[in-house]
């Protein structure tokens, strides 16, 4: 049905990231003397509205039904290219990309000439490539309207309220017996000083009276198989198991506070506490150091934890806050006073003006604390002074980071979603993507993301609710169709590929036999280096594709 | 035109050389200085850091003395002009203070409304006379000269109160030492503090500081050190010698009075302007001058 | 289902459109400047990953302009606003470009043969733009603008050249403003943010000495498609500048010429400003004079330590007190206290970059005017409530998203951006529940 490739081949100049350094007319020429290439032609900028008009307008000039563009990563404009040649007609699976920025020019600036061979030679193979490619389908698959949400601290709450409002069921599974998270521990929020339980009691009613929000406490999801739009649940709890079916998930696990166990006495002295104890006896009006000492970055931003937890410096003021009182010395020892942004900066303002002493620290000359009879002595090296400080207190208050939750891991692989290098959940791109992870139909919100406050964890679960209502709503979502596909006929049934897919997008049938999941697939191909019987083929990746790339890169120009 | 003449302490003292140069000048401009009768010290530096009272009382005194003369008072030094600035400020904004003010007043019979114009040199120049005036009464223009103009910390700070110059980037002594026919030069620590009013706490950290200013228009080649201000010019012209010892390098470097450059610019004999008085290494400025 | 009105083309207003828009639900999209992009448009490259920011904005951009679901109004902002939540009636005036957006191909000869120069706001006045432009390479619209208030033409009665060369026709000089009447059920205002600009600030010379720069400026001298095609010379006398020096908080944190609040995203930015010098030049020096260093963020403190251990950039703790220049060589000399060992040193460099206050959009108070939505002291909009109600204003059915509510960076503005196409997507349901 393919018939004969008319290729056009579009190189760009990218201002002068590539025309400073590519000879761009060499390569335009030479693509001109290549088999089956009907068109060539250099745009300033392809990815401008100009430059996507010229390639439509290629396309239907010269009857093209291959395109190839060499100009910047995939990564960023695979998408936009494919899409632009739909709407010229040409299937989007007919078009190959020649890096000739990140993989050429950019790293070849003092090698002009050097550059452009190159950038002929990437040309050259991807014409080869795209004489051999496929036209794909991609099927349509339909999505269940119904979202489950995993943890019910304020992030799953507001995620879950948000979907439902806007008319999806939500199954909102929480592992403890209540919901809340940690809205239940604290006992005010900053910057406001609210009270938490006046920000969870109309929550909880909220949920509780939602007809679109089925709440399950005590409970854990056990098993997820599936794919966006259809995935599989089992949860167990209470003696209890249950399986549904939901076509989004959102994450919203939360975050745990790290125990500084062995860090400055803590667990060693009682007048050493962490922020959340000290928070409970100021709440209990318990509270009545004359002398108080905060330590902040206790464990963190070190090398097991290379992070900062964000909120620690502004949970320490809001509580010295309510603590500060006539009579009362506080110091807040730091590294860095993170008090970011308008309603921080006033925070901070306010500590000062109550007469809360900031002293900062060096972490490669930490205080170094010893308990006494009348108190805790804790000396440090002050680089304001440029002397050794010591300070006394009858209360040592430790902040500790937020750390991830102990089964992250576990749900990550169940979810089959990745962990970033300190544990926390890792979305799709941090910058522009920064609430879906890479496998599509799966969200993140809250603190299980990285340490955040109730607002930034409010903010992301609607952006979450959001995210998972695209797909909800249009009910339909097209699968991929870069994907493997086991042939029947050489499958001996190893159960190879099924062991080693990351993604368990491989099932066996009722013959015994290896069949990809289409809907669930990446394309990563591992299955199809893995086969023994060479039975699987990756789509738009053939065998014949890459030896034709592999053969056109050995050729001399 | 007319003005009550208060020359201050400090140039009463020890710089009549600045005095020379204003008296001998300002009768061409068509300025005529009527003194001060009974004028006394206006309070800073040293009322202001023991007994503020004293201080405010000092200045309003002074300003006092004017109102009844009718007439704008034409203030030489930096410091007494933002000595009546910050008075005039204070006590219009304080009735209790004014009042045990106006009290010691009325014993000399003196009344104090604060409506005097305080006139800066700068204002002088700028404001009342004019650079068409100046031009005009400069004879012979200081052509192929160089100078930095030092415009001392009283005349541009601080910046909550209106001060003659602006606080970051002041020009108006630059632009004076131009309409004399002479460049200036916008170099590094223009606005450097002199260090006077530190004598009193550390005489060393006075030249340290002086010391850097000098070396820095000394190496930048320029033909010398302009300012207006009798505590500034005390610092870099009489205590050269002082200052080299303590920062072990040669500050030799000619500082002028602007009036004094006006004045050979209008030119009035060098004797009739202080330049004798100059500790500094003024010959060489003016054997190029070739003034008689 | 009723459309949404999103006010602000920059990347908050962009994402908020395309998750409205992909679910199904129709947007109008309004910018008051040529094009949409925003600030993200003149960055060179985002931390804390270094993407080439345009790279990953152009999709974006071109996705809002290909969707069926958006209708994007640029050139265009709100004058008046009546209704509630459900049923606002809004009315936007569209200035006029002067060119039929029908006929315009974005070729860019017209630009080329005008012969009036101004400075280009894209290239933050360091590079210059004609009076019939595209905003930049990668506009979206790819559709010239006259400055009316610069063409010979509007001002003299002269040249025409642009229509003469113009192979589609498309130049209109009689082209009419237009205003455009919409009915929608929410509002998300994204607005974004302007830079403080640091005259005021005497001590560090901004205005006077030529080589100190603020941020946006470096960013446009240190991008490839920049007036000196990303090369780091310097203003005074074109050399390449090696050795550079970033000042913080310069207008933030400040009781006196200023701002009180930190801008959370200059410690970041001036960090992965300083790797790029090093990328472009790994043997320049580059300090960053900082008060605090803001590594809150996921992925910061590690970018900081790789700034640092990878590429030797130097973090001084300490605000500078002055900045002088050498009269000669316009090097520039920081005098300051290095805090961490109690010292008063000076650093001279060949370029200064000033990390400036993020401040309100000037449109600000005219714009709360007009939809009865409260701002802060500063001129921020003020949220509802920053605990619950982090992306409600103060009236109901008018959301916001981005830095138009204080200083932010990008994945918060985005998160903020779908985060207010949520609670639009709920006002939308709650509209056909009534039916």
């Amino acid at each position: 049905m393919t018939s004969t490739p008319r290729i056009g081949v579009f190189v760009c100049r990218c201002g002068i990231n590539i025309g400073a350094y590519v000879d761009v007319p060499k390569v335009v020429e030479y693509a001109k003397t290549l088999a089956n290439v009907v068109n060539a032609e250099e745009n300033m900028y392809t990815c401008s509205s100009d430059g996507l008009n010229k390639i439509k307008e290629a396309i239907k000039k010269n009857d093209l039904n291959r395109v190839v563009v060499a100009s910047c990563t995939p990564r960023t404009h695979e998408p936009l290219f494919q899409e632009t040649c739909e709407e010229a007609g040409v299937n989007k699976y007919l078009f190959e990309m020649a890096n000739i920025r990140d993989q050429c020019s950019w790293v070849h600036m003092r090698e002009p000439e050097k550059a452009t061979k190159k950038a002929k030679d990437l040309v050259r193979m991807a014409v080869a490539k795209a004489a051999l490619l496929a036209p794909g389908d991609e099927p349509e698959i339909d999505v269940n309207p119904s979202s489950l949400v995993i943890g019910g601290g304020v992030s799953g709450m507001q995620a879950a309220l948000s979907l439902a409002d806007q008319g999806f069921n939500v199954t909102l599974v929480e592992k403890a017996p209540e919901l809340g998270g940690m809205l239940r521990t604290l006992d005010t929020l900053f910057p406001s000083n609210i009270k938490a339980s006046k920000v969870l009691e109309p929550l909880l009613q909220e949920i509780k009276a939602n007809p679109r929000i089925r709440v399950i406490t005590n409970s854990k999801v056990k098993t997820v198989n599936g794919f966006i739009g259809n995935f599989d649940i089992g949860v167990e709890g209470d003696g209890k198991q249950e399986r549904f079916n939901v076509g989004t998930i959102i994450v919203a696990v939360g975050a745990d506070l790290l125990k500084p166990d062995g860090l400055y006495l803590y667990g060693q002295d009682a007048r050493v506490r962490t922020q959340a104890q000290f928070e409970e006896l100021v709440k209990m009006s318990k509270m009545d150091a004359k002398r108080i000492v905060m330590i902040q970055c206790v464990g963190a931003r070190n090398e097991d934890r290379p992070y900062c937890s964000r909120i620690c410096c502004n949970e320490a003021l809001k509580n010295v806050l309510n603590a500060a009182s006539p009579g009362r010395e506080i110091f807040i020892l730091y590294r860095d006073l993170q008090t970011y942004g308008v309603h921080y900066s006033r925070l901070e303002q306010d500590a000062k003006r109550k007469g809360v002493k900031f002293l900062k620290y060096q972490p490669d000359k930490p205080p170094q604390v010893t308990a006494e009879e009348d108190g805790l002595r804790i000396e440090f090296y002050s680089p304001t002074f440029n002397e050794k400080v010591e300070l006394n207190a009858d209360l040592l208050v430790l902040s500790t980071p937020l750390v991830p939750v102990m089964d992250a891991k576990e749900l990550s692989q169940l979810l089959k979603v990745s962990l970033n290098s300190n544990g926390f959940f890792m979305e799709a791109h941090i910058k522009l993507r920064p609430i879906d992870f890479a496998t599509d139909g799966i969200y993140i919100c809250g603190t299980a993301h990285s340490p955040k406050d109730i607002g930034e964890s409010v903010t992301q679960a609607l952006a979450a609710a959001s995210r998972a209502a695209i797909p909800m709503a249009r009910r339909k979502v097209r699968a991929a169709a870069i994907i493997s596909e086991v042939d029947q006929k050489k499958c001996s049934g190893c159960g190879t590929c099924i062991e080693v897919c990351p993604y368990n997008a491989i099932r066996k049938n009722d013959k015994g036999l290896a069949e990809v999941v289409a809907a669930v697939c990446k394309g990563c191909g591992i299955c199809g280096a893995t086969c023994p019987e060479k039975a699987i083929t990756m789509h738009h990746f053939t065998d014949e594709e890459i030896e034709a790339q592999g053969l056109a890169a050995l050729k001399e120009t | 035109m007319k003005v009550a003449f208060y020359p201050g302490c400090t140039v009463q003292a020890d710089q009549i050389g600045y005095e020379a140069s204003v008296r001998n000048t300002m009768p061409k401009l068509g300025v005529e200085l009527i003194d001060v009768e009974g004028a006394s010290c206006c309070g800073y530096p040293p009322f202001s850091s023991v007994n503020e009272a004293a201080w405010y009382y000092s200045s309003a005194r002074n300003m006092a003395l004017a109102e009844r003369m009718g007439l704008p008072i034409l203030i030489l030094c930096n410091g007494c002009h933002l000595s009546f600035t910050e008075t005039k400020h204070f006590l219009a904004n304080n009735p209790i203070i004014k009042a045990k003010i106006d009290e010691k007043l009325s014993i000399e019979g003196l009344t104090y409304v604060g409506d005097v114009e305080l006139i800066h040199v700068f204002d002088l120049f700028h404001n009342k006379l004019g650079e068409e005036k100046i031009k005009q009464a400069v004879t012979k223009p200081l052509t192929g000269f160089k100078f930095g103009a030092h415009p001392g910390c009283h005349a541009i700070r601080p910046n909550k109160l209106i001060r003659p110059d602006d606080s970051e980037n002041p020009i108006k002594l630059d632009e004076l030492i131009q309409w004399l026919g002479a460049e200036t030069m916008d170099y590094p620590g223009k606005i450097d503090c002199c260090g006077s009013s530190l004598a009193p706490a550390s005489g060393k950290t006075v030249m340290e500081i002086a010391g850097d200013k000098l070396r820095m228009v000394k190496a930048l080649g320029l033909d010398g050190l302009v300012t207006t201000c009798p505590f500034c010019f005390k610092v870099y012209d009489n205590r050269q010698r002082a200052i080299q010892s303590t920062v072990g390098a040669s500050v030799e470097f000619p500082v002028f009075y602007y009036t004094q450059l006006l004045g050979l610019a209008m030119e009035v004999k060098p004797d009739f302007l202080g330049l004798d008085l100059n500790q500094s290494p003024v010959d060489s400025v003016l054997a190029r001058i070739g003034g008689s | 289902m009723k459309p949404v009105l999103v006010v602000g083309g920059g990347i908050a207003g962009i994402q908020a459109s395309l998750d409205l828009a992909d679910r199904g639900i129709r947007v109008h999209l309004v910018e008051k400047s040529p094009s949409i992009g925003g600030v993200m448009a003149q960055l060179d490259k985002t931390f804390p990953t270094m993407d080439c920011s345009i790279c990953i904005l152009a999709p974006k951009m071109i996705e809002c302009f290909r969707h069926p679901n958006i209708t994007i109004h640029t050139q265009s902002e709100l004058v008046s606003l009546e209704g509630t939540v459900g049923d606002f009636s809004v009315k936007v005036l569209q200035h006029p470009r002067s060119v039929d957006a029908q006929k315009c191909t974005g070729c860019g000869l017209c630009s080329e043969r005008c012969p009036v120069k101004r400075p280009s706001v894209f290239q933050a006045c360091l590079g210059q733009r004609k009076a019939i432009y595209l905003a930049f390479p990668q506009a979206v619209p790819l559709i010239a603008t006259i400055d009316r208030d610069a063409c010979l033409w509007f001002t003299q009665g002269i040249c025409r050249t642009c229509e003469t060369v113009c192979s589609a026709n498309a130049v209109e000089y009689e082209q009419k403003e237009n205003t455009i009447e919409l009915n929608v059920s929410s509002i998300i205002l994204a607005t974004g943010f302007e830079q403080y600009n640091p005259k005021d600030i005497g001590e560090y010379g901004y205005g006077h000495y030529r080589n100190v720069l603020t941020a946006l400026e470096f960013e446009r001298l240190v991008c490839a498609s920049g007036p000196t095609g990303g090369v780091l010379t310097r203003p005074s006398d074109g050399k390449v500048a090696h050795n550079i020096a970033f000042i913080q908080c310069v207008g933030s944190r400040t009781q006196t010429t200023g701002y009180p609040y930190c801008s959370a995203s200059c410690c970041m930015y001036a960090t992965k400003e300083a790797v790029l010098i090093k990328e472009h030049e790994p043997s320049s020096h580059v300090t960053i004079h900082y008060m605090d260093l803001r590594i809150f963020g996921k992925g910061f403190q590690e970018f900081v330590d790789r700034a640092q251990s990878n590429w030797g950039v130097r973090y001084v703790r300490g605000r500078p007190g002055e900045i002088t220049e050498d009269p000669a060589s316009k090097d520039l000399t920081i005098h300051y206290e290095d805090t961490e060992v109690g010292k008063v040193e000076k650093n001279t460099v060949e370029l200064v970059i000033l990390c400036t206050a993020a401040v309100p959009n000037s449109d600000n108070n005219k714009l709360g005017g007009i939809l009865g939505v409260k701002l802060d002291e500063y001129g921020f909009f003020s949220t509802k409530d920053p605990i619950s109600s982090p992306v409600e204003t103060s009236r109901q059915g008018i959301y916001v998203c981005g830095s138009c509510h204080g200083p932010r960076d990008i994945p918060e503005s985005v998160a903020e951006a779908s985060a207010t196409a949520a609670k639009a997507a709920e006002d939308e349901a709650r509209l056909e529940v009534k039916g």
